[in-house]
């Protein structure tokens, strides 16, 4: 079974994932913010250290190991064109770090977040409820309709369909026999699905309620006060520095 | 003859820690008729999709025709093993039930007066005739799955393979395709039947193979394994009616063949 | 008895076809009835089960003659939301109606699109989850789940809405002869037991047919017959393109020569068969 979710949400009980998902995205977005204020090497590198904490309490080491492999690459080139360009170790490094730190944070959102509070957290956040809906449901189906594709693939190969054949206008063609069951198939099943939200009250009031709901807990409150508190030693520690003397 | 032999076959689906397919061992002779039998989930699609390579074995070796799957393409197979599959709209694509029949045609290279012969036989056998310039899209569920037997057919493979054929098909339709497939058999073919239908089974097969969590836990004659209970109860499948019905009569002293496998053989044995 | 469905003159056209699906339909349907609509593919059946809660003419929209209603409610008139109230809809694809992350969001569903209160939505997914036994599966994702798991789901998510009738189509057609069994047991105990009137489209009668108080037959868009079990197994039913419980067939076939009643269960079967055998031999 194909398992799309490995892509982005990993399920786990930590404190992270514990978090209301606007708690993590204040974060990312603080973060974010912090990171591009000053290229002060030392500031960068702090910041840094902090953004490596909430990871740690994510419990996800086998997940990051894997990201981390592929970020590294990235890092080295991000130093490699920096310095080619600026012949500058110091601009060079400061993106490496910029670029992780960005990363980490976003990370803690993506990989602690699972969709169904995303849609949650964008209901919450007053989006209209239709758009928030079809999100929810299109995440949902995505399995299905990887399930879909991959029978058509099976049944149409099983009467002689070679995909990898011809040029690249005559294999885009060769995927025609798949496309068509596909999207004949998914018609079918969006007219399945709304006749069951049909028949479940769909649209009977203007905002609906939610079953699960996401609310700021003791947690939320302490991490972000942690945050607040480190953020502002660091500020306070690079003030005197060359803070707010931005040199990209 | 030999023309499927499944050696030592273990199978496991990437990101998936436990096997799909446990240590299968099988072979099936040229002119069987074989239904493998198991609730959903037991492995049987999995099982099915190794005899043209559509997967290929984790572990061991499937040999078609004395071929090694691993060493030959899915199109390649497919000329010898002919798979339909349980649901038709997973296929039907064509802008008619015509074109739909003539695709595995023209995949293998056969020549237009071929192509025209063959899928005009299939027309009239399946009763599709007047289908021809139609949209298979738009036809009824059973006349979907017909086309999709039909566009199988057509190239006259050697093995024909039929995931689930019962599903969604009414009295009628389901008589049809029984008929379909006694004929089949009468022209020699191999036939293999995935299905949790025990009825069905014993109306077009002879052998029976029972798939439990991936493993071979019964390969026999069909008939005999209905009357297995304990088998049965094993892997989660409903005895059929015909047994129960001879077996509670043996209980109550009457004893009646055990070779029957349909009411019309059964009738005929009381009567007499 | 109280009539809880009420369908007099009734024909349906779907926009865009030329023949009538549904054609001069009278029928009336009383509470606690357990009801079998059978019949081949394209006999109207669906059609029926899509009125009953207003998705014809509201969702399916075509040439509607005549009139339904169900607990005195003009059907036409009422939104579907107001009929899932009285009548909760199962189809015969589970994983198409299973529209969640977890199933006791999927069995909330209905309820929060009535805005239903927090507390109020525990309480009665607990319920639900309780009476269907699936706690065990609460946090899963429904598509995780096996089809028979599906289809317990599927109808749980229905019963959260407290309907008074339970229509079901077809819901057997994508699960194995075991799983159909368990549902079917759930379907009678629901109708025994919680006093549900059940209503399901289904052309296999024996997996039903021991629970059924009543069975419809449908052709070509008309109810040809209609009438208790037993009485309706006295037909030719393979004639109307449905497949026959197995110890109806053989008791109507045996009483083409013997003095034999058509029987239901097994344990009738055996009884009248021993009778026959022993004065036969004698």
């Amino acid at each position: 079974m194909i398992r799309p979710e490995l892509l982005f949400f990993v399920k786990k009980k930590s404190l992270i994932h514990k978090l209301d998902p606007r708690t993590k995205l204040i974060y990312a977005v603080a973060m974010l913010f912090l990171a591009l204020v000053s290229s002060s090497l030392t500031y960068l590198f702090q910041l840094f250290i902090i953004s490596i904490i909430p990871l740690i309490f994510s419990k996800l080491y086998k997940e990051l190991l894997s990201i981390l492999k592929f970020i590294s690459l990235f890092a080295f080139l991000v130093f490699f064109f920096n310095y080619i360009f600026t012949f500058n170790v110091d601009i060079s490094i400061a993106m490496v770090l910029r670029l992780l730190i960005l990363v980490f944070s976003f990370l803690i959102f993506s990989l602690t977040t699972s969709p169904d509070e995303i849609v949650l957290m964008l209901y919450k956040l007053r989006f209209p409820f239709y758009l928030v809906f079809s999100l929810s449901l299109s995440i949902r189906f995505i399995p299905t309709l990887m399930k879909d594709a991959m029978n058509i693939i099976d049944a149409q190969r099983s009467r002689g369909l070679e995909t990898q054949k011809g040029n690249l206008i005559k294999r885009i063609k060769n995927y025609t026999p798949v496309f068509i069951p596909l999207l004949a198939i998914s018609i079918n099943r969006a007219i399945n699905v709304a006749e069951a939200m049909e028949s479940r009250c769909f649209g009977a009031v203007k905002r609906p309620t939610m079953f699960y709901e996401i609310k700021f807990s003791k947690f939320d409150f302490i991490f972000l006060f942690l945050f607040f508190i480190f953020v502002f030693f660091l500020i306070i520690s690079n003030f005197n520095l060359h803070f707010l003397n931005l040199k990209i | 003859m030999k023309l499927i032999e499944i050696k030592d076959l273990y199978f496991r689906y990437p990101f998936e820690e436990k096997y799909t397919l446990n240590n299968i061992n099988l072979t099936i002779d040229s002119g069987e008729s074989t239904a493998i039998l198991g609730p959903n989930g037991s492995g049987k699609t999995t099982l099915i999709k190794h005899l043209n390579g559509i997967l290929k074995p984790t572990k061991g070796d499937v040999i078609i025709e004395g071929k090694n799957t691993k060493e030959k393409s899915i199109a390649e197979l497919s000329r010898t093993v002919g798979i339909v599959f349980q649901n038709p709209d997973h296929q039907l694509f064509s802008n008619t039930v015509f074109e739909e029949i003539s695709f595995a045609l023209i995949n293998f290279g056969f020549n237009k007066e071929e192509i025209l012969k063959r899928v005009r036989s299939m027309l009239k056998l399946f009763d599709l005739e007047k289908y021809e310039t139609h949209s298979p899209l738009l036809l009824s569920g059973g006349e979907k799955k017909r086309v999709a037997i039909a566009s199988i057919l057509c190239y006259d493979p050697k093995i024909i393979v039929l995931d689930e054929p019962t599903i969604g098909l009414d009295y009628y339709q389901r008589k049809t395709l029984i008929n379909i497939i006694k004929n089949l058999k009468k022209e020699g073919k191999t036939i293999i039947t995935v299905t949790h239908d025990f009825d069905f089974a014993l109306e077009v097969a002879e052998r029976g193979i029972i798939l439990k969590n991936g493993e071979i836990i019964r390969d026999g004659s069909l008939i005999d394994i209905i009357y297995d209970s304990d088998i049965l109860e094993k892997a989660n499948l409903i005895q059929p009616t015909l047994a129960k019905i001879i077996i509670e009569l043996e209980k109550n002293g009457i004893k009646l063949d055990r070779k029957v496998a349909t009411v019309e053989e059964f009738i005929q044995l009381v009567i007499k | 008895m109280k009539e809880v469905i009420v369908i007099k003159n009734f024909s349906f056209r779907y926009e865009g076809t030329n023949f009538f699906s549904l054609k001069d339909i009278n029928l009336k349907i009383f509470e606690g009835d357990f009801v079998i609509l059978a019949g081949p593919s394209g006999c109207g059946k669906t059609t029926l089960i899509r009125l009953l809660n207003g998705l014809i003419p509201h969702f399916y929209k075509g040439e509607y003659k005549g009139e339904v209603s169900v607990y005195g409610l003009i059907v036409k008139d009422r939104k579907t939301y107001e009929m899932a109230k009285y009548v909760g809809l199962v189809f015969q694809d589970p994983e198409d109606q299973l529209l969640s992350m977890t199933v006791e969001k999927e069995i909330a569903f209905g309820l929060e699109n009535l805005g239903y209160k927090k507390d109020e939505m525990v309480r009665i997914v607990n319920e639900i989850i309780k009476l269907l036994n699936i706690e065990h599966i609460r946090y899963k994702s429904p598509f995780l789940l096996s089809g028979g798991e599906q289809q317990k789901v599927a109808i749980g998510s229905v019963l959260a809405l407290k309907p008074k009738i339970l229509a079901l189509d077809e819901p057997f057609s994508n699960l194995d002869l075991k799983s159909s069994y368990n549902l079917a047991e759930l379907l009678n105990y629901l109708n025994k037991n919680l006093k549900y009137t059940i209503i399901i489209a289904e052309h296999r009668l024996d997996l039903l047919i021991n629970y059924a108080s009543r069975i419809i037959v449908m052709n070509e868009g008309r109810i040809i017959l209609d009438g208790p079990p037993r009485e309706i197994l006295s037909y030719n039913l393979e004639e109307f393109g449905i497949m026959e419980p197995k110890i109806s067939k053989i008791s109507k076939l045996l009483r083409k020569k013997y003095n034999f009643d058509i029987c239901l269960t097994l344990e009738e079967f055996v009884n009248n068969f021993k009778k026959i055998y022993e004065i036969n031999r004698n």
